[in-house]
C-alpha cells in the first residue's frame, strides 16, 4: 500500500475519526493484559504506521497533520502504558469512568499522585520492599520484582497495590521482549 | 524545487564539520576539492570583505585572531550571562558582545554578526562542497546537534540552516545519527550505547535497534565537556611550565596564547598514537629587546592522564545518569559505539572499555559517523522506500513558571517525541484579556536553575469574571526536539492568538536580513 493511495487516506481518516473514542489499548491494538514487551512492540508497529517521518515526502498537508495527530497520541499511549504506576491508574480510570475518560490527562496525573500518597505502604518493611520491587521493574528484572512484591504482601496481606504489582511482574516474566 | 534534488546530512561540529550524502543506497562522506573529509568550523573575515571558511580559515587564527571565529557552537543559542559565554569571553581572541534580549553577537571588523550567521557561513561552505561534488544544487539538509542541546540551541541551529539557504528537513541528535550509521541496513537486534565526546560537548544515548527501528531509550549529556577542555588543560600546563622556567606569563600575549592552543591540540592528537610527546615551540615569546624564548618539554602518558583524567571521569557520571534514566545497567548493553575525535585517545578508549565492560565497536571513523547517519536520515525522509526509522526522546524536561520563582514540570525528560500535553488555565482577574506564560527547560524546581525558553501571551478568548474563562494550552515537542505552544478556548473551540517572545533567538525579520547579509558575503 503506497502512502498516498486512496486506501491509506481512508485508513488515516478512519483512525482520526475514532481517535477520541478509543482507549490506549485499542489505539496500540494490544490486549489490555499485554506485557511491557508487547506494548513496546505495538508502539514500534503503530509508530511505523503513523510516525510523521514516514510521510515527510507527502505533498498533502492535511493528511500529514492528521498523521501527526495520531502519532502524538500513539506516543502518549506508550508513555502511559510503559509506566506501571501510570498504567495502573489508567486502567482504574477506564473502569471507574465507565470508559468516558480515555486519556491520561493533567487531571489523571494529579489524582494519581493524590491516591498514591494515601495508598502507600503501611509498614516500614513494606515500603522498603515496594521501592526495591519498583526498581526491579524498571530494570525489567521481572522475576526479582515478582518475588519482592510477594514478600511485601507477606507484611501487608491487604495491600491491593502490592498484589496488583506482583501480578503484573508475573505477567511480564513470560513475555520478556528482548531476544538475546 | 525538484523532488530528485539531492539531500545531504551535515554534522555541524564545534571544531570540525562534515557533509555526507547517500549515493546508490550507500552513505558517503563528501570531501572538499583538496580531498579533505572534514572541515574546520572556523570563519575568518578579511579586510576586503571576503570570507574564508574551513581549514584555510583555521590557519588564520594565529595570524588574524581578532577576525577569525571558531567554536561558535559553544555560544549558539546561549544568553550573554551564561557561564559558557563568560568563559568564552575570557579565552577567545575575537570580540563577543551583547545583542538584543540578552543575546550574543560577534563583532568583527566593525560588523556585528549573530551566532546563527557565523554557523550559516560554515553550513554554506558545506553546501558548496556538496554542490561541487554532486554537480547539482543542494537546497535541503538534515543537520545534527548534540542530544543534550536545549530548544534555544536547536532553534538557533535551524535558523543557521535557513540563513545559509538550506531547507532544514530535520534537526537530529548526533548520537542517534551515529547509531543509524552503524545499524543501517544490518537488521540488528541490539541494545547499544553511543559514547559521543566531541570538540565541545559530551552525549551519551542508549538505543534499542530492532531491524529498521532505532528507539532511543535514554539520553543524557554535558554541553560543557569536550576535546577543547583537554586542549585547555594542556595549554595551562604549557603556560605554567613556561612561567616557571622564565617568570613570564605568556597568557597575556595573544599570539603566544594562540600558538599554545594549536600546540595543545596537536599534542592531544599525538597521544592517539604515541605514549610520549615531545613539544618544541620555537620563539614562543619575543621580548621588547627582540630576544626570543622557546618552550621545550616532553609529556609522557602518565602526565597526560593526570592532567585530563577527571574530565574523562566526568563523562561516566553522565553515563550513570543515562543508564539510570533508562532503568538499565551496563550488563543490558550489547555494544558501545564511539563518536568524536577525542575518543581516539587510548585513555578514553580504555576508560570506556573499563566502564562498559566491553570493547567499543570500531569500524566507522568517529569523525565521520555522525554525518553519515544524518545523510541516511535525510535520504529516509525523502525516499519512502528507505528502511530506517528513528524514535527519539527529549533530553530535558519542559517546565512552566508558576509563582514565587518556582516551576512545574509539563513533559519530563526522556519522553519520546513527538508528543503533546495539555494544561488548562483560568483567568485570575475579572475581565482579564490576556494570559501570559513563561516556559523553561531543565530539571530544577527553581526558575533560575533552568534554561529560559520564552514567553507566550494569549488573547482573543472570551472576557468574563475571573475563573470563568478556561484556556487550554497545548505544549508540543516535535520530532526535531523543538517546542511549540498553542492555546484555545475549550468552550468555544476557538484558538487564542499566541505571541511568542523568544528569548535570545532571532525574529523572522532578523533571519531574513541575516540571510541577505550572509548571501552578500564573498566566500573564498
Amino acid at each position: 500500500m503506497t502512502a498516498e493511495s486512496n486506501e491509506f487516506v481512508k485508513r488515516v481518516a478512519g483512525w482520526l475519526q475514532v481517535l477520541d473514542h478509543i482507549d490506549y489499548y485499542q489505539l496500540l491494538q494490544v490486549d489490555p493484559r499485554a506485557s511491557l514487551g508487547q506494548i513496546r512492540e505495538a508502539y514500534h508497529r503503530q509508530s511505523k504506521l503513523f510516525h510523521p517521518d514516514r510521510y515527510f515526502h507527502l505533498a498533502d498537508d492535511k493528511l500529514k497533520k492528521a498523521i501527526y495527530r495520531i502519532s502524538k497520541r500513539v506516543t502518549e499511549a506508550y508513555v502511559t502504558l510503559r509506566d506501571p504506576r501510570k498504567r495502573q491508574f489508567y486502567d482504574k480510570q477506564l473502569v471507574e469512568s465507565e470508559r468516558r475518560l480515555l486519556r491520561y490527562t493533567e487531571q489523571s496525573e494529579q489524582q494519581d499522585k493524590e491516591e498514591k500518597k494515601q495508598q502507600k505502604a503501611k509498614t516500614e518493611k513494606g515500603r522498603q520492599l515496594y521501592q526495591q520491587g519498583m526498581q526491579e521493574m524498571k530494570r525489567k528484572n521481572f522475576v526479582a520484582a515478582e518475588r519482592t512484591f510477594k514478600m511485601a504482601m507477606a507484611y501487608e496481606p491487604d495491600n491491593e497495590l502490592f498484589k496488583q504489582l506482583a501480578e503484573e511482574a508475573g505477567r511480564n516474566i513470560k513475555t520478556d521482549y528482548r531476544i538475546k | 524545487m525538484d523532488e530528485n534534488d539531492p539531500v545531504v546530512g551535515i554534522d555541524l561540529g564545534t571544531s570540525y564539520s562534515c557533509v555526507a550524502v547517500v549515493e546508490n543506497g550507500q552513505p558517503t562522506v563528501i570531501p572538499n576539492e583538496w580531498g579533505e573529509r572534514t572541515q574546520a568550523s572556523v570563519v575568518s573575515f578579511m579586510e576586503d570583505g571576503r570570507v574564508q571558511v574551513g581549514n584555510d580559515a583555521k590557519r588564520r587564527i594565529l595570524t588574524h585572531p581578532r577576525q577569525t571565529i571558531y567554536s561558535a557552537k559553544r555560544l549558539i543559542g546561549r544568553y550573554i550571562f551564561s557561564p559558557e559565554v563568560k568563559k568564552a569571553k575570557a579565552v577567545m581572541p575575537y570580540e563577543i558582545v551583547e545583542g538584543p534580549n540578552n543575546g550574543v553577537r560577534i563583532k568583527v571588523l566593525g560588523e556585528v554578526l549573530s551566532l546563527p550567521q557565523v554557523s550559516a557561513l560554515v553550513l554554506k561552505e558545506m553546501k558548496e562542497i556538496a554542490e561541487n561534488y554532486l554537480g547539482q544544487e543542494v537546497s535541503r539538509a538534515v543537520i545534527t546537534v548534540p542530544a543534550y542541546f536545549n530548544d534555544n540551541q536547536r532553534q538557533a541551529t535551524s535558523d543557521a540552516g535557513r540563513i545559509a539557504g538550506l531547507e532544514v528537513l530535520r534537526i537530529i541528535n548526533e548520537p542517534t545519527a551515529a547509531a543509524l550509521a552503524y545499524g543501517f541496513g544490518k537488521h540488528l537486534n541490539e541494545r547499544v550505547a553511543v559514547y559521543d565526546l566531541g570538540g565541545g560537548t559530551f552525549d551519551i544515548s542508549v538505543l534499542e535497534i530492532g531491524h529498521d527501528t532505532f528507539e532511543v531509550l535514554a539520553t543524557a549529556g554535558d554541553t560543557y565537556l569536550g576535546g577543547d577542555d583537554i586542549d585547555m588543560r594542556l595549554l595551562d600546563y604549557f603556560a605554567d611550565l613556561f612561567q616557571k622556567q622564565t617568570k613570564i606569563n605568556v597568557r597575556k600575549d595573544l599570539t603566544a596564547l594562540q600558538r599554545l592552543r594549536d600546540v595543545a591540540e596537536e599534542t592531544k592528537k599525538a597521544f592517539s598514537q604515541k605514549n610520549s610527546v615531545k613539544v618544541h615551540i620555537p620563539q614562543l615569546y619575543t621580548a621588547a629587546d627582540g630576544s626570543t624564548l622557546d618552550l621545550d618539554t616532553v609529556i609522557d602518558d602518565k602526565t597526560f592522564t593526570r592532567l585530563t583524567m577527571d574530565l574523562v571521569q566526568r563523562s561516566f557520571k553522565v553515563c550513570d545518569e543515562a543508564l539510570q534514566l533508562g532503568g538499565l545497567t551496563v550488563h543490558d548493553l550489547d555494544g558501545v559505539i564511539l563518536v568524536g575525535g577525542p575518543t581516539r585517545l587510548p585513555l578514553v578508549r580504555q576508560s570506556v572499555e573499563h566502564y562498559f565492560g566491553k570493547q567499543p565497536m570500531i569500524g566507522i571513523d568517529p569523525d565521520e559517523v555522525v554525518a553519515l547517519g544524518a545523510a541516511i536520515q535525510a535520504y529516509a525522509l525523502v525516499d519512502s522506500s528507505a528502511e530506517a526509522f528513528l524514535l527519539d526522546v527529549t533530553p530535558l524536561s519542559l517546565r512552566l513558571a508558576t509563582v514565587g520563582g518556582f516551576t512545574e514540570q509539563i513533559i519530563s525528560r526522556n519522553t519520546p517525541v513527538p508528543i503533546d500535553r495539555t494544561r488548562t488555565f483560568t483567568t485570575s482577574r475579572d475581565n482579564q484579556e490576556r494570559v501570559r506564560i513563561r516556559i523553561f527547560q531543565g530539571e530544577s524546581n527553581r526558575e533560575e536553575e533552568n534554561e529560559y525558553l520564552g514567553e507566550f501571551e494569549f488573547s482573543g478568548f472570551r472576557v468574563a469574571a475571573r475563573g470563568e474563562v478556561k484556556i487550554e494550552v497545548t505544549f508540543e515537542i516535535d520530532s526535531n526536539g523543538i517546542v511549540n505552544v498553542s492555546a484555545r478556548d475549550p468552550e468555544t473551540g476557538q484558538s487564542a492568538s499566541t505571541t511568542v517572545k523568544f528569548s535570545s533567538g532571532l525574529s523572522e525579520d532578523e533571519i531574513r536580513r541575516g540571510a541577505e547579509q550572509v548571501q552578500s558575503l564573498d566566500l573564498v
